[in-house]
C-alpha cells in the first residue's frame, strides 16, 4: 500500500477536521486529543462527504425512555442522514458491520502520513 | 418466542380469526351486572359506514344473525371448510364514552363467550376481551381467565387513542406476557369514540373505510418499536387479526431506514426494527389483500416473509371469508407453516390440541 | 467538483425558500391586502412550527452541507445550482416551495400561495433560471376552491410552471365535491396536481389511533396521508370523470401503492355496488392517472428486494426526485443503481419528460 505524507501536524491542532485529497471527496483527518484517524469522506449509506458532518457525542440506554449522553468528540454524524460513526474505527453506531473506510496513519517526521 | 420445529401432524388447519355475535345485546346483558346491566348500551348493529350489502354471509346466520349459532358455525367450518380448530375473536363495541361499561362488556362477553362457544366444543379456542383504556381492570379481567385451558389470546380492539407502544398501555402488554398470552388487535364495529378513519379525515363511501380501516395497525405496530415494547418484553407477541401483511414491508423498511439516521433520539431501540417481526409480530390472512393474479400472488406469498408472520384466518362469518383451499397453489412447506404451524407455535395452548 | 452523469436525471422534488418571509410578502397580490398585517404578525410569532424533537441539523430537517452562508436551505441559488447539477448530476428540477402550512385562516393560506407563485415566477423561475433547468408549481389552497381556480388560470400558461401544487391535509378527502373544481381547472389546463407533505401541528398531526411520539414514526406514515386522498379519488370517481388528470404523490414512498392498488380492487369487487360511477377496477385509473416520485427511496436489507413492488406498478408510474435540500437526500448516483436497470431510464427522465414536456432526451 502506497504511504503519503498529507498534511504537516501543527495544521491539524487538536479538535480539529481536515479534508485531504483522495476518492470522491477526499479523506477527513480527525485530531482526537492527539490521535490522528483519517476516514475516507465517502458515507457508506448513500456517498455523502460524511466528514463534513459534526463532531458529537451519542445516547446509550439501559431501558425503555433512559437515554444518556455518552462519547462526546467520539461520534461522527453524517451531514445528510445522520448515520453515527465511532471515529476511530469508522463504524456505524446502529449498524457496526457498516462502516465508513479508515485508512493507517503514522506520524514520521512531523508529517501525518497516511497508508492508502 | 423460542422456534418449535415440531409438527403436530393432527393439525392441519388452524383457523386464527373467527368472529362469533351474540344473537342480540340482551345475550350479552345476562353475563353483566348491575347497575351497569340495566344501562342502554350499542350493539353491533349500528353502523356509521353502513355497508352497501351484508358484510356476513347469509348462510351463516340461523335466526337473522350471521355468526350466532355454535352449531351453524361448527358445521361451515369444521365440516364444509375443513378447519381442525378456530380462534374465536368476538368483537365488541370498541371504544366507548364510559370505560367502565367498556370494560364490563368486555367481562361479560367473555363469559358469554366460554359459556355459549367454548364449553360446547373442543375444537373452540377463544380470546380474552380486555379494555385498553383502563388497565388496571385489563389485567384483572386477563388474569381471570389466564389459566381456562381455551382461552389462547387477549384480544384489544384496533381502535384507540393512543398508539398501543405508548406507556400508558405497557403493564398490560407485560401482563399479558406474563400470562404467555399473545395480544390480537381487531377492528372493532365503528362507531364510537373513534378518531378519523383515515389520516386526512373520513373517507365518503364504505369501500373507501373498509379497504384502509385495517392498515391503522401500522401505527400501533411501529409505536410499539418505537417505545422499546419489543425490545423490553421479550416474549410479547401482537397478531394484527384484520390482515395487513400486504402493506407491512412497504411501510416498514421506511421505518427501518429512518431508524438507522435517528436512532439516538430513541436509543432503547437497539436492534433494526425489522428484526423484531419475527419474534414479536404475527398476521392473519385476508382474502381482500394481495394480488388476485396467479402469477402475481406465487410471487408475492414468497416477498412478505409469509413463512414466519402469517397464518390462515378465514374470517368468518365475513363475506370476505377466505376458504383454507385459498393457499392450494403455494408451496407445501409453506402452505403447512401458514395453515397451521406458525399458529401452533403462536398459541402455545393450542400444541395441547389434538 | 463537477459530476458529469452520463445520463439525464429530471428531479421532481427540490425546495427552493425565500431568503426571508418578507421576500414573499413583496409578491403579495393587491386582493390581498387585508391579509397583509395578519400574514406579518403569522411570520413574527409563528417561528418553527415543527413539533417533533431531534439532534441538530436533522431537527431542522436539512441537508448540514445544503445550508447557505445565510437564509434557510435552499434559499440561495448558486449553492442549489452547484449542489444539484454540478454536484449530483441533477438535468432539471421541478421546484416544490414549502412556503405554505395549513392555516387556520384559509384565506391568510390562499394569500400565501398567490405570494409564493408570484414570487417564484419572478426568482426562480426567471431571474434565478438563465440556464432554463427549473420549473415550478402553482401552489393552490384547494379549501377555497374559487380562489384555487383563479390562481391556475393565472399561472398556466406561464411556461415555467408544470403543475399545480395542493397540501395533503385540507378539511377532508379530495374525493369531496368542494374540490373538484380545483382538479377540473388543473386537468383542463394539461397540468398535473401534486400533493407534498407539510407540517401542520395539531389536527393534521393525529393518526387514526393517536398522536406518534417521534419523527422516526411519523415521517413513514406520510405513505398514510397520500392513500387515503388516492382512494377517495378514484371512488368519488374523480379520475374517471377527469381521464386527463394527473396526480404526483411526492415523498410518500413507491412500493405501498402497488399492494394498496389490489386491496382497492379487492374491496371495489366485493361492495363496489355503492359507486357505481366507478366502472373499472380502481387499479387501471391508478396505473393510468397517479405517479410516485422516489425519494426516500426505500432501503431495504437486500436491494432486489425492491424489484417486485417496481415490478407491479409497471414501468411508467415513478420519477426520481432527489428532495434538495433535505436531511434525507437521495443522491442520483447511489439512488439509481438501487433500481433494475431496465427501470433507470424511466424512473431518472423519460416518466418526468412526458408528464412534464420536457425535450426527450437523446440519450
Amino acid at each position: 500500500m502506497a504511504e503519503r505524507r498529507v498534511c504537516r501536524v501543527e495544521d491539524l491542532p487538536p479538535g480539529e477536521m481536515k479534508i485531504v485529497p483522495g476518492g470522491r471527496w477526499g479523506i477527513g483527518l480527525f485530531n482526537r486529543g492527539g490521535s490522528v484517524y483519517a476516514l475516507n469522506n465517502y458515507c457508506p449509506h448513500a456517498g455523502a462527504p460524511v466528514c463534513r458532518g459534526p463532531v458529537t457525542g451519542t445516547t446509550a440506554s439501559e431501558s425503555s425512555y433512559d437515554s444518556r449522553w455518552v462519547r462526546e468528540g467520539d461520534i461522527l454524524r453524517c451531514p445528510w442522514h445522520g448515520w453515527e460513526f465511532d471515529i476511530s474505527t469508522g463504524q456505524s453506531v446502529a449498524e457496526p458491520v457498516r462502516r465508513v473506510k479508515t485508512y493507517p496513519v503514522k506520524i514520521v517526521e512531523g508529517w501525518i502520513v497516511i497508508e492508502g | 418466542m423460542k422456534a418449535d420445529s415440531t409438527v403436530d401432524a393432527g393439525v392441519s388447519v388452524v383457523d386464527t380469526a373467527v368472529h362469533p355475535y351474540p344473537r342480540d345485546p340482551d345475550e350479552i346483558r345476562e353475563y353483566m351486572r348491575a347497575p351497569l346491566s340495566k344501562l342502554r348500551f350499542p350493539g353491533l348493529d349500528g353502523y356509521f359506514y353502513p355497508p352497501p350489502k351484508d358484510e356476513n354471509r347469509a348462510d351463516s346466520a340461523l335466526d337473522g344473525t350471521a355468526g350466532a349459532d355454535p352449531d351453524l358455525a361448527r358445521r361451515q367450518l369444521f365440516a364444509d371448510t375443513g378447519v381442525d380448530c378456530a380462534i374465536l375473536l368476538p368483537v365488541t363495541r370498541g371504544l366507548l364514552p364510559d370505560v367502565d361499561m367498556a370494560s364490563e362488556l368486555c367481562s361479560a362477553t367473555n363469559e358469554w363467550l366460554a359459556a355459549r362457544w367454548l364449553a360446547g366444543d373442543d375444537r373452540f379456542y377463544g380470546s380474552i376481551r380486555i379494555n385498553p383504556a383502563d388497565p388496571t381492570r385489563a389485567i384483572a379481567e386477563m388474569d381471570r381467565w389466564a389459566d381456562h385451558p381455551k382461552m389462547v389470546q387477549v384480544a384489544v380492539p384496533l381502535q384507540a387513542h393512543h398508539p398501543y407502544g405508548q406507556r400508558m398501555y405497557r403493564p398490560i402488554w407485560e401482563r399479558a406476557a406474563h400470562h404467555g398470552l399473545p395480544v390480537a388487535v381487531h377492528a372493532d364495529s365503528l362507531g364510537g369514540n373513534e378518531f378519523w378513519p383515515t389520516s386526512v379525515g373520513y373517507p365518503i363511501y364504505y369501500v373507501e373505510y373498509a379497504a384502509q380501516y385495517p392498515i391503522n395497525y401500522v401505527v400501533h405496530l411501529m409505536s410499539l418499536i418505537a417505545e422499546g415494547v419489543f425490545e423490553d418484553i421479550e416474549n410479547l407477541v401482537f397478531v394484527f387479526a384484520d390482515g395487513g401483511i400486504d402493506m407491512l414491508f412497504p411501510l416498514l423498511w421506511r421505518f427501518d431506514s429512518d431508524w438507522r439516521a435517528l436512532r439516538s433520539v430513541t436509543p432503547w431501540v437497539k436492534r433494526q426494527p425489522l428484526t423484531y417481526l419475527r419474534d414479536h409480530v404475527r398476521f392473519c390472512s385476508h382474502r381482500l389483500e394481495g394480488p388476485s393474479d396467479a402469477n402475481d400472488y406465487a410471487r408475492w406469498i414468497g416477498e412478505i416473509d409469509a413463512e414466519h408472520l402469517l397464518m390462515y384466518s378465514s374470517n368468518y362469518p365475513g363475506v370476505s371469508f377466505q376458504p383454507a383451499d385459498a393457499f392450494a397453489a403455494v408451496p407445501p412447506a409453506l402452505r403447512q407453516r401458514v395453515l397451521a404451524t406458525n399458529a401452533l407455535q403462536t398459541y402455545r395452548r393450542l400444541r395441547e390440541f389434538d | 467538483m463537477s459530476t458529469q452523469l452520463p445520463n439525464a436525471v429530471i428531479d421532481c422534488d427540490v425546495h427552493p425558500a425565500p431568503r426571508t418571509p418578507g421576500e414573499l410578502m413583496d409578491y403579495l397580490p393587491a386582493e390581498y391586502q387585508v391579509e397583509r398585517d395578519g400574514l406579518k404578525d403569522w411570520f413574527r410569532m409563528n417561528r418553527g412550527t415543527g413539533v417533533f424533537t431531534g439532534f441538530g441539523a436533522l431537527a431542522t430537517g436539512m441537508r448540514r452541507d445544503a445550508m447557505p452562508a445565510s437564509g434557510p436551505g435552499g434559499s440561495d441559488p448558486e449553492l442549489m445550482a452547484e449542489q444539484l447539477f454540478e454536484q449530483a448530476g441533477v438535468s432539471y428540477a421541478v421546484l416544490i416551495p414549502l412556503t405554505i402550512t395549513g392555516m387556520a385562516n384559509p384565506r391568510h393560506e390562499a394569500a400565501m400561495c398567490a405570494a409564493t407563485n408570484a414570487w417564484m415566477a419572478q426568482t426562480w423561475l426567471t431571474d434565478y433560471n438563465k440556464h432554463g433547468r427549473y420549473r415550478g408549481s402553482i401552489m393552490v389552497c384547494p379549501d377555497l376552491p374559487e380562489l384555487a381556480v383563479e390562481e391556475i388560470e393565472r399561472w398556466s400558461d406561464h411556461p415555467g410552471f408544470v403543475q399545480v401544487m395542493i397540501p395533503p391535509m385540507p378539511r377532508g378527502s379530495y374525493g369531496l365535491p368542494q374540490y373538484f373544481p380545483v382538479f377540473e381547472a388543473a386537468a383542463a389546463r394539461g397540468l398535473p396536481v401534486a400533493i407534498h407533505i407539510n407540517r401542520t401541528p395539531g389536527m393534521s398531526l393525529l393518526s387514526p389511533v393517536g398522536f406518534v411520539s417521534y419523527y422516526f414514526e411519523f415521517h413513514p406514515q406520510y405513505t398514510l396521508y397520500y392513500a387515503p386522498h388516492v382512494a377517495s379519488m378514484v371512488m368519488a370517481g374523480v379520475l374517471a370523470r377527469l381521464p386527463s388528470l394527473r396526480l404526483v404523490l411526492v415523498e410518500g414512498g413507491v412500493s405501498w401503492l402497488a399492494p394498496f392498488m389490489w386491496r382497492l380492487d379487492h374491496y371495489w369487487k366485493e361492495f363496489g355496488s355503492e359507486v357505481p360511477w366507478v366502472r373499472r377496477p380502481p387499479s387501471e385509473y391508478i396505473r393510468e392517472q397517479v405517479l410516485l416520485t422516489t425519494q426516500p427511496l426505500e432501503q431495504p436489507g437486500q436491494p432486489r428486494e425492491l424489484d417486485a413492488y417496481l415490478d407491479w406498478l409497471g414501468e411508467h408510474m415513478v420519477m426520481f426526485s432527489t428532495d434538495y435540500p433535505h436531511w434525507d437526500f437521495d443522491d442520483p448516483q447511489h439512488t439509481l443503481k438501487r433500481l433494475p436497470e431496465r427501470l433507470r431510464e424511466p424512473i431518472r427522465y423519460g416518466n418526468a419528460a412526458q408528464l412534464y414536456g420536457f425535450p426527450s432526451a437523446g440519450n
